[in-house]
């Protein structure tokens, strides 16, 4: 008798778990229609997408020069500052926070349609002790063209985790989803009430400008240079890279090798008050520059640079990390000279 | 090994299965590895700490039982109490102390020769040294034998659900269900899993979600004033609660379906109506242990009121100083002490005015102590998230700044723009907390999934249709953060 009511109350449990299965399945399937349809509307990071879309107007092997990093990269390097000494065409193709395996990626979908001559990689220490950041392969997904390269960097990249997350659509879309409706609901707000977002406090303006490069005179804020320094609390002694990020500058390289490209790894600055948060930047220097040496590639570090030969002023950076045009001018106009003694594609004997 | 973890979900189900397809026997052996891999997960060299104070309080257990006389069973104890102590305090207080005596050197001109002492914090350690410790004092007071099974006993301390944030077992409860023959009981496992997504919605679709804004404004108060310190403090009130409620229904629900009862955490905290009854539902296993081995050892409230109003407040004191090594919490302690002691000296004159003007024992007097006792402990809350002392003082001072501005629809708007959240994940927090306060109201003093369990079965599958689906389109799934009370 016992055994008989608990298989029948079994039996109804079953069915209730089933019924709430097959609702969940349903549920599911409506917010992925509605997530991934929000997120092919949305895009994440406008400047970016123009960057990319303006590099795949390129006529086929017409870049001889390809900036690759993160915000370091697209905030040091204007293409037209190298083109207009060298007699080059150059692109900058940075995307925010990219990990040196994105850099790998990136540089794959390059070649599918250029042939650079050389290839400035920017080397920025809080990239590379990662082992994988989500944020950023999705940026960079934003702009990838070939799917191919997406399929092989989930494959090869993603840890087991994040590829589960990535193949559940729910997940992978909810941000884009997010900033969409909040989009949405901001303008509803601000129509019926009469009422605006406070705008940013911000003495400058940025737009983009051409051939990857955004344009930007702000300012570095008076709050970033202490109480919301991103770089208060790191002096640098215990900064150690990542083992995946430094094996995809190890495949960066051959990359670069096997195509008869030459690699320069450079470092871009970052504000004077920042780098006095971080008392043992040498220690954080000479590994980089050991990343460098270990690929045999030519390195140059413009917080060294700039301590040593004080090339930059505060007004010159348009945060704690970043800097604005002015400074872009002045490391670039340095840069330029470096490259034609430095490397051998841009050697005195070879500018264009 | 984090609760909200892929690699958590996937040992989880291999330690279920395993342990279901594996004799009784040999049981232990599958969850003291399984407790290891756990904690290992995190830092491998720590299951050392935790391993010394097994055998310790294994051994200290044993020989307090077998001796005859009762000053040596006193010396043991001791020894045993200072050993785990002695080693929270060096793991966990000492950089403290070490600072907290430099600063006064400093003020003083007197040169300390120790500038930071920086010691990793093992996970869990107040946790587990408190189960150990419970364990060793009940063998002391005779109220259990102690357990001979070493294993056994270690897989006590280190019971991966409730490892490093409780609920702290007792021994009582938790080692016997170690010899119980737990069969695969379909009805126990679903309701398990049932007890585990309500912990992950209170855990990734509130605590995470409403963490940004906390942290957004609290990692830089004094910038803030108003009505944004307002609405972070409010946030933080349900992202504490949620976070460690969340954990500790994950811990029941993962045990449960192993088949282990694990005690209640928590009962619906929120809605007390009053600073003591809040206690009596707020991390009931801490509560109660404070009481059982603080509180009543003290003297309790067997030697009048003076001492009894001591005893409470140096009880709260010692659990501030419990959750951290820092003045904010030992400040929380000493606020929620002085709300105890200032309600207990109080209450007669409150009955009798409550009496007085038929008041007493209504609703409304129910819903004037909720909003109070809400109130106080929101406001205990400011000190327990602030970074540093004068943050929270800067807090508590400027929550109320300009209050008459909160009515303009501007200022709410630049307000609810400026928290590090976007409108619609403001709206998915405030649905979900609606969701949660719902749910909690109407379950009273009992969990929330208890209730649901006894409905019938259209309103269990719509409920957790509904957990589910904000678990899956609002959960937290990548910058996911650790359980506050890790660090504890």
């Amino acid at each position: 008798m016992n055994r008989e009511r608990s298989f029948i109350s079994n039996f109804k449990l079953l069915a209730e778990v089933i019924i709430f299965i097959i609702a969940f399945l349903f549920a599911y399937k409506c917010i992925e229609n509605k997530y991934a349809e929000a997120a092919s509307k949305n895009v994440v990071n406008a400047y970016t997408k123009s960057r990319y879309d303006g590099f795949y107007e390129q006529p086929e092997n017409s870049i001889d020069m390809v900036f690759i990093g993160s915000s370091h990269s697209y905030c040091t390097f204007d293409p037209e500052n190298f083109d207009s000494v060298l007699g080059t065409n150059s692109w900058q193709l940075g995307t925010p926070l990219q990990h040196y395996d994105t850099s790998y990626f990136l540089l794959k979908e390059v070649l599918k349609t250029q042939k650079p001559k050389l290839v400035v990689l920017e080397l920025y220490w809080d990239m590379l002790d990662d082992k994988f950041e989500m944020k950023q392969a999705n940026s960079f997904f934003e702009v990838l063209n070939d799917d191919n390269v997406k399929k092989e960097y989930i494959k090869e990249v993603f840890p087991i985790n994040e590829k589960v997350k990535y193949s559940i659509l729910p997940i992978r879309y909810q941000q884009d989803y997010f900033a969409y409706e909040a989009d949405e609901i901001g303008k509803n707000i601000e129509s019926r009430y009469g009422v605006s977002k406070p705008k940013a406090e911000t003495n400058g303006t940025e737009y983009y400008l051409a051939k990857g490069y955004t344009y930007c005179d702000t300012v570095i804020p008076d709050s970033e240079l202490d109480e919301t320094n991103q770089f208060n609390g790191f002096d640098g002694s215990d900064w150690e890279p990542d083992d995946t990020q430094l094996k995809y500058i190890n495949k960066i390289a051959e990359l670069c090798k096997e195509n008869d490209i030459e690699l320069v790894l450079v470092t871009a600055p970052i504000a004077n008050v920042s780098m006095d948060y971080i008392t043992d930047y040498n220690s954080v220097h000479d590994k980089m520059a050991e990343i460098a040496g270990n690929i045999d590639a030519k390195y140059i570090d413009f917080n060294i640079i700039n301590s040593e030969e004080g090339l930059l002023k505060l007004e010159n950076f348009r945060d704690d990390a970043h800097l604005n045009d002015s400074g872009v001018k002045i490391v670039d106009k340095y840069f330029v000279d470096w490259l034609v003694n430095n490397t051998e594609a841009f050697g005195k004997n070879n500018v264009m | 090994m984090l609760f909200n973890s892929f690699s958590f979900l996937v040992f989880f189900i291999i330690v279920s299965v395993l342990y279901f397809i594996l004799p009784h026997k040999v049981r232990w052996i599958l969850l003291l590895t399984a407790s290891c891999i756990f904690y290992m997960a995190w830092n491998p060299a720590l299951i050392v700490l935790i391993g010394f104070t097994i055998i310790v309080n294994y051994i200290a257990a044993i020989r307090i039982y077998n001796s005859r006389r009762k000053q040596r069973k006193r010396k043991i104890l001791t020894v045993c109490l200072l050993i785990n102590f002695g080693l929270l305090f060096v793991f966990k207080y000492l950089g403290f102390m070490n600072s907290t005596v430099l600063a006064i050197a400093d003020k003083l001109n007197l040169n300390w020769p120790v500038k930071a002492i920086n010691i990793i914090l093992p996970m869990g350690i107040s946790f587990y040294t408190f189960q150990a410790t419970g364990y060793t004092i009940d063998v002391y007071r005779n109220k259990i034998k102690p357990e001979k099974h070493f294993g056994i006993y270690a897989l006590f301390v280190m019971f991966f659900p409730q490892l490093v944030a409780g609920p702290i077992e007792r021994s009582e409860n938790l080692l016997p269900q170690f010899y119980e023959k737990h069969r695969f009981d379909f009805k126990r496992i679903i309701s398990g899993i049932r007890i585990m997504f309500w912990g992950f919605f209170k855990k990734i679709v509130i605590a995470d979600r409403a963490a940004v804004a906390v942290n957004t404004i609290y990692n830089s108060a004094s910038s803030y004033k108003g009505l944004y310190l307002f609405i972070a403090t409010l946030l933080f009130t349900f992202q504490i609660y949620c976070d460690f409620s969340g954990y500790s229904d994950i811990a029941k629900g993962s045990a449960r379906v192993l088949g282990f009862d694990l005690m209640d955490n928590f009962l619906n905290p929120y809605f007390s109506t009053s600073i003591k009854e809040f206690w009596r539902r707020w991390h009931i296993s801490l509560s109660t242990w404070f009481m059982d081995y603080v509180y009543i050892p003290l003297g309790g409230n067997r030697e009048g009121n003076a001492k009894k109003y001591r005893n409470l407040f140096v009880t709260f004191l010692v659990s501030g100083l419990w959750h951290g090594a820092n003045w904010t919490y030992v400040i929380w302690g000493g606020l929620h002490g002085i709300f105890q002691v200032f309600g207990q000296m109080t209450l007669n004159i409150r009955n009798k005015i409550k009496k007085k003007i038929g008041l007493y024992g209504t609703k409304l007097a129910s819903f004037c102590g909720f909003v109070i006792t809400f109130g106080l402990v929101c406001f205990g809350w400011i000190f327990f998230r602030a970074n540093t002392a004068s943050d929270a003082v800067y807090v508590a001072s400027n929550i109320l700044y300009g209050f008459r501005g909160w009515y303009d629809k501007q200022y709410i708007y630049e307000v609810i723009t400026s928290l590090g959240l976007n409108l619609y994940e403001l709206a998915v927090v405030s649905a979900a907390l609606v969701f949660m306060a719902l749910s909690e109201l109407f379950s009273g003093k009992r969990p929330v999934y208890d209730v649901v369990e006894e409905k019938n079965a259209v309103f269990r599958i719509i409920f957790y249709l509904i957990t589910a689906v904000f678990i899956l389109s609002a959960g937290v799934f990548y910058e996911s953060g650790a359980f506050i009370y890790f660090q504890f």
